[in-house]
């Protein structure tokens, strides 16, 4: 985790560097899923940049679906490889089950939504060969044989991995402490206050941030201009905290984040 | 469907032929529920009425259901219903459209996919409470704050339930889209003058013109069109006044059918009623027609007022000592002031009066060392000394001559005449100035409680129409009563306190909070209501906020714009012929009864319910204390419910509550339906009892009742409860037995007149002003997924004056694209004489058949003025109102939305698909 006390500058972080800076380290030419070949920063011989778009294009679609964040990055990580789609179901399910984290919705549904973003490329084979066409299609298909092996795979693109990029962890709260810099020292108050074990509860946080001074309270009115929750939301939005057994509790990120200041 | 002729038979006989043939060709389907008609209890082809109450709007008029094998089949209006005498809308009679509706949501579901797909998942109820509760669970431990429950006015929801989950849980922020756009300033503002209440028709107030014995002789309707907003009820009435001989005046930038019929139509400028208000006051003043005896007597005009603190001078403050009458009692503190002609000092003024007193009306004082001491009348006199007739009919686009001619029309009723109000003016930044303004008048002419007069006292039954309470109605130091955090957390409340008398929250500043995160940000929506999208201001900037939500519930009768766009679990609410409910009408309780009830649709009170027995299962203690009998005040506010039956059984005992003497047993629900329509009171009692109350002796006190919804037990006309609002959270000085920090401004305690924020004097760019207003066939953004009602009113239509059609080159049945600053819209032109030039008028709209297209958004955006509204400053102080009539656009020549359904044979697939009582969610659900 890099020097958040330059998060106003996209600077030196490799990691988190603005997009549309992106380069591959090695100049290569990278694929576009079929709409023509771009250069390493995604521009299309016109000078477009279309996976730029569609990747920025889904960043907004997770901002606008909190819930499916989490379990959209889970599908998108799992799908690094061409693997069989039910192999990816059943182990994405099984991790956010693990760790309580399971969505509302089912997880071969997430997988559609990654597949509509354009961020995964699902393919089709019948009995291990390449189909043109959907799952819909092949199973209509009087000249398919009844006992035909139908089998889907889903694979990231070149948009899904710009878009795992641009929604790393790292980066995400690089720009929470960039965008929001008078959160500052409540963020790391809050990220330090909820690292020891096990965590602290809403009242005690409050009651600590107060006395730090860190709730801006009106002059006017005496009344705080922020509450914890304000801290706490926006760094479990970007992974750096979570509510686990009825605290906060600081994750790995977000020690990351602790570690990289106390090393400043 | 046999195939109708729809393009010549009337409405009613299309409804009740729509009824007949859905009951004999009812096709089942894969969701559709069959019964024998012996399973039902019935005879074949029998027939039996229900008498039930409609909820199409928030008039409740009166219903007969018949019912015939199970299935409804028609609806006409109840003539035991005192208020509508047996008339029906055009939305009521829709009932059986709507309640067989075949998109009605069945059962709960899930979302599949990301917000904006149409594309769900049935669930259970168990999983839809079980979900909804473990998130709730989850925030009320992280911040119940950042809990938003919103209602609304369309679609038969409960008023205060949304408050009562709400204290129940511990907090959160409620809001409905009306509120500080609807009815709040008007219900807030004009007792905090009159003392009495507001005078809202549509609202159902103004009762004094439902009685047979009318004496209105005037009567002023002031951005109101009842003929049109609510024509069953005050339609209806003001039919009859009219016929009876009553005169009225319109004020009104459209030409409704109330302006066709009234003696005086002012086309007043959008966004400048309160400039017209002060000239109205104005001219009364200076030609010495107010009522010199009232105003002096009866109305804080001639108490005087603190420079320095801007309120009434108490007596204490001037160094008197004042006793009661029971010589020990010391009501100094309470005792107001005025100059005394006889002494020439300021003298104290016990209540109710003192004949040794001359007290001054109009004057300016100095007494010692201190200067500039005004009388309420002087400080009533230099607000509004400016606004000569010519100087408002230059601001408000009027006529002098024909203002005069309806200030005239107006005293020549006085005092049997009176000024009822609408929602027009509640719906921009004067909401509040406007409800003074128009209070004012009444008061200063003495229009109160004559015979005739709308200003009476004639409370409805505690609670009245509002039967579900929340639990800090009757003692704000109820357990579950909302703590001073918890209000004074409240987004944007501070600095409208205003909102507090609904204890709502500012939508603008909720919505800063979405895109902020600050003070805290928003995390869980339950939303009971139809369409947000559609009703809310600025709906581009809301919605786009809202998509920050991390989990939505919208529970709702049908899926709507607000379902496809927004929400992650959908909840079947149920129609109003699938409810029950009561209320009191005038002097008569009446009933609503569940007629049937379909699929797993389900009343709100038991979806809330639900959720707070999950809640409490899960150890919220809280929601644990609501469903205790041992609960303080149980009995009146109501234990909890779980079951239909015993939430019929609550609303028995509060019927109970009228009928005492009667009854003193109580009234079983069972009782309910057998007895009701009942009165409570006598006709001519409980109408005449008004007259002159204020007058007559309160044996506790031994004095007069006088007007006890102020704090001098006078009208206050000088407003002095509005400064204390803003500084204190109350107009009595505490909310809720707290005092809150001030606003930012000291709310003013005159009208004043402000120029709409976008104006046509000074916009080039935007040239044409907006306004909205009533359709009979919708209420807000119900029923648009009614065929016939479609077929009557299928698309919005942009009014346009012929000058300003020919100066954009368009036609009437052109289509045009209206623009603003925050979006764009279409509507279809209506050339018309009734909008004056530059003006255009078009009602809020959204198409249903759009939520399948590709692009579902264009439901809610194809023809709703509300993507051109605004959701930003300038806001009303004290009730935080933004503006949605009054905006400035630019209309040019466009195309006709695609998709759109206009033939009224598109809408055949929403024709009616009857199906059979099932019991509904609490047949399927074990709480």
């Amino acid at each position: 985790m890099g020097d958040l006390s330059d998060a106003n500058e996209t600077g030196d972080m490799d990691d988190v560097r603005d997009p549309s800076d992106l380069i591959d380290p090695f100049g290569t030419e990278v694929g576009n899923g079929g709409t023509g070949r771009m250069d390493a920063a995604g521009r299309t011989a016109d000078g477009t940049n279309d996976v730029m778009r569609r990747a920025r294009e889904f960043s907004t679609m997770l901002d606008h679906n909190v819930a499916l964040r989490a379990p959209a990055m889970a599908a998108l990580s799992a799908c690094e490889h061409r693997r069989p789609l039910a192999e990816v179901i059943d182990e994405v399910h099984a991790s956010l089950e693990a760790a309580h984290a399971l969505p509302l919705q089912p997880v071969s549904s997430i997988v559609d939504v990654l597949v509509r973003a354009g961020v995964v490329d699902k393919t089709l084979e019948v009995d291990g060969k390449p189909y043109d066409g959907t799952l819909r299609d092949a199973m209509g298909d009087e000249t398919l044989p009844d006992d035909a092996a139908l089998v889907e795979f889903v694979t990231i693109n070149e948009v899904g991995r710009l878009a795992q990029r641009l929604n790393a962890p790292e980066r995400r709260v690089h720009q929470l402490f960039r965008d929001r810099p008078h959160l500052r020292a409540g963020l790391l108050a809050t990220l330090r206050l909820c690292a020891a074990e096990p965590g602290m509860g809403t009242r005690d946080l409050q009651e600590e941030l107060d006395g730090l001074g860190l709730l801006e309270r009106d002059e006017r009115t005496g009344l705080p201009t922020l509450y914890p929750s304000a801290f706490c939301n926006a760094l479990k939005d970007v992974g750096a905290l979570e509510w686990r057994d009825h605290n906060w509790v600081t994750t790995e990120l977000g020690r990351g984040v602790l570690d990289a200041q106390a090393a400043v | 469907m046999k195939d109708l002729n729809l393009s010549r038979r009337s409405f009613l006989a299309a409804t009740a032929m729509a009824g007949i043939t859905a009951a004999v060709d009812a096709s089942p389907t894969g969701s559709l529920v069959e019964a024998k008609a012996s399973e039902l209890g019935d005879k074949p082809g029998e027939e039996t009425v229900v008498q039930t109450l409609c909820r199409a709007c928030i008039s409740n008029c009166g219903v007969l259901a018949t019912v015939r094998d199970g299935r409804v089949v028609k609806l006409e209006g109840d003539p035991r219903d005192p208020m509508s005498n047996g008339r029906l809308c055009p939305k009521g009679l829709a009932g059986i459209q709507a309640l067989y509706n075949p998109n009605r949501l069945k059962y709960p579901m899930k979302r599949v996919g990301e917000r904006g797909v149409n594309s769900w998942e049935r669930i259970s109820w168990q999983e839809a409470i079980d979900t909804i509760a473990d998130k709730l669970m989850d925030v009320y431990e992280q911040d119940p704050m950042t809990l938003v429950f919103s209602s609304g006015g369309g679609g038969n929801p409960q008023f205060y339930s949304p408050m009562r989950f709400l204290q129940a849980f511990g907090g959160g922020n409620f809001f409905e889209p009306g509120c500080a756009q609807c009815y709040l300033p008007r219900n807030h503002a004009q007792p905090t003058i009159n003392g009495l209440g507001d005078n809202s028709i549509a609202d159902s107030g103004a009762f004094e013109i439902y009685y047979e014995k009318n004496q209105t002789k005037t009567l002023v309707l002031w951005g109101t069109d009842p003929s049109q907003s609510c024509p069953a009820n005050g339609g209806r009435a003001l039919a009859n006044m009219r016929a009876n001989g009553t005169k009225t005046v319109v004020v009104d930038p459209r030409f409704t059918p109330d302006a066709a019929k009234a003696d005086v139509w002012l086309p007043v400028r959008p966004g400048t009623d309160v400039a017209l208000m002060l000239a109205w006051i104005r001219y009364i003043l200076d030609n010495d027609e107010y009522d010199h005896d009232f105003c002096l007597k009866w109305t804080n005009l001639p108490f005087l007022i603190n420079p320095e603190t801007r309120y009434c001078y108490r007596a204490n403050e001037l160094g008197f000592t004042v006793m009661d009458t029971d010589g020990t009692t010391d009501i100094s503190a309470t005792t107001y002031v005025v100059w005394d002609n006889n002494t020439n000092q300021p003298q104290p003024l016990p209540y109710p009066w003192d004949d040794a007193l001359d007290p001054v009306l109009d004057g300016e004082f100095e007494w010692e060392g201190t200067a500039g001491i005004k009388t309420g009348y002087r400080c009533l006199w230099e607000a509004c000394q400016d606004w000569t007739l010519d100087k408002a009919a230059e601001t408000c686009d009027l006529q002098a001559d024909k203002i005069e001619e309806a200030i005239r029309l107006y005293l020549d009723g006085t005092p049997h005449a009176g000024v009822v109000l609408g929602v027009a003016t509640d719906q921009y930044e004067q909401s509040a100035q406007a409800a003074e303004g128009a209070t004012i008048l009444d008061v200063i002419t003495g229009n109160l409680e004559n015979p005739g007069n709308i200003s009476q006292f004639r409370n409805a039954q505690n609670p009245g129409t509002y039967v579900v309470p929340a639990y800090d109605k009757y003692d704000p130091t109820h357990p579950l009563a909302p703590t001073e955090e918890v209000i004074n957390r409240r987004l944007g409340f501070i600095e409208h306190k205003g909102l507090g008398f609904w204890k709502a929250s500012h939508i603008p500043t909720i919505r800063e909070a979405l895109e902020t995160g600050e003070p805290y940000m928003p995390r869980v929506w339950i939303d009971r209501s139809g369409n947000k999208p559609v009703v809310v201001g600025g709906a581009n900037q809301f919605i786009e906020a809202c998509k920050n939500f991390e989990f939505i519930v919208h529970a709702y009768m049908y899926p709507t714009a607000m379902s496809v766009e927004l929400a992650d679990i959908i909840l079947p609410a149920a129609e109003w012929l699938e409810m029950s409910y009561v209320c009191d009408r005038l002097n008569v309780f009446c009933i609503r009864q569940r007629v049937t009830q379909l699929f797993e649709c389900t009343d709100e009170t038991l979806m809330w319910n639900w959720i707070l027995k999950a809640l409490a299962d899960r150890g919220h203690e809280k929601a644990a204390l609501s469903f205790s009998p041992d609960m303080d005040d149980a009995k009146r506010l109501g234990v909890n419910w779980l079951t239909y039956d015993d939430y019929e059984e609550y609303l028995a005992s509060v019927v109970s509550r009228s009928f005492t003497e009667q009854y003193p047993d109580g009234l079983t629900w069972a009782d309910c339906k057998e007895k009701l329509p009942m009165s409570f009171k006598d006709t001519q009692t409980w109408y005449e009892s008004s007259y002159g109350h204020y007058l007559q002796t309160n044996e506790k006190t031994g004095k007069p009742y006088g007007f006890q919804r102020t704090t001098s037990l006078k009208c206050e006309p000088y407003a002095e409860g509005m400064i204390r609002l803003g500084r204190t959270g109350h107009v009595s000085g505490k909310y809720n037995g707290f005092v809150l920090p001030p606003a930012s401004v000291d709310y003013e305690p005159l009208p004043y007149y402000t120029e709409p924020a976008e104006s046509p004097r000074v916009d080039d760019e935007y040239p044409y002003t907006l306004t909205e207003g009533r359709v009979p066939f919708y209420h807000h953004g119900t029923l648009r997924n009614v065929p016939y009602l479609r077929e009557a009113y299928p698309v919005a239509r942009a009014w346009l004056n012929p000058l300003t059609a020919d100066e954009i080159g368009v036609v009437d049945g052109d289509w045009v694209k209206l623009t603003s600053r925050r979006g764009e819209t279409h509507g279809k032109v209506l050339v018309t004489e009734g909008i004056a030039p530059g003006v255009v008028y078009q009602e809020r709209f959204w198409n249903p058949e759009l939520l399948d297209s590709d692009d579902p958004r264009q439901a809610w955006q194809a023809m709703n003025i509300n993507v051109l509204t605004k959701n930003d400053a300038p806001f009303n102080p004290e009730y935080g109102t933004y503006t949605l009539r009054g905006v400035q656009v630019k209309i040019e020549k466009s195309e006709r939305p695609d998709g759109i359904w206009e033939d009224p044979k598109e809408f055949a697939p929403w024709m009616p698909e009857p199906s059979d009582n099932t019991g509904g969610g609490d047949a399927v659900y074990d709480a």
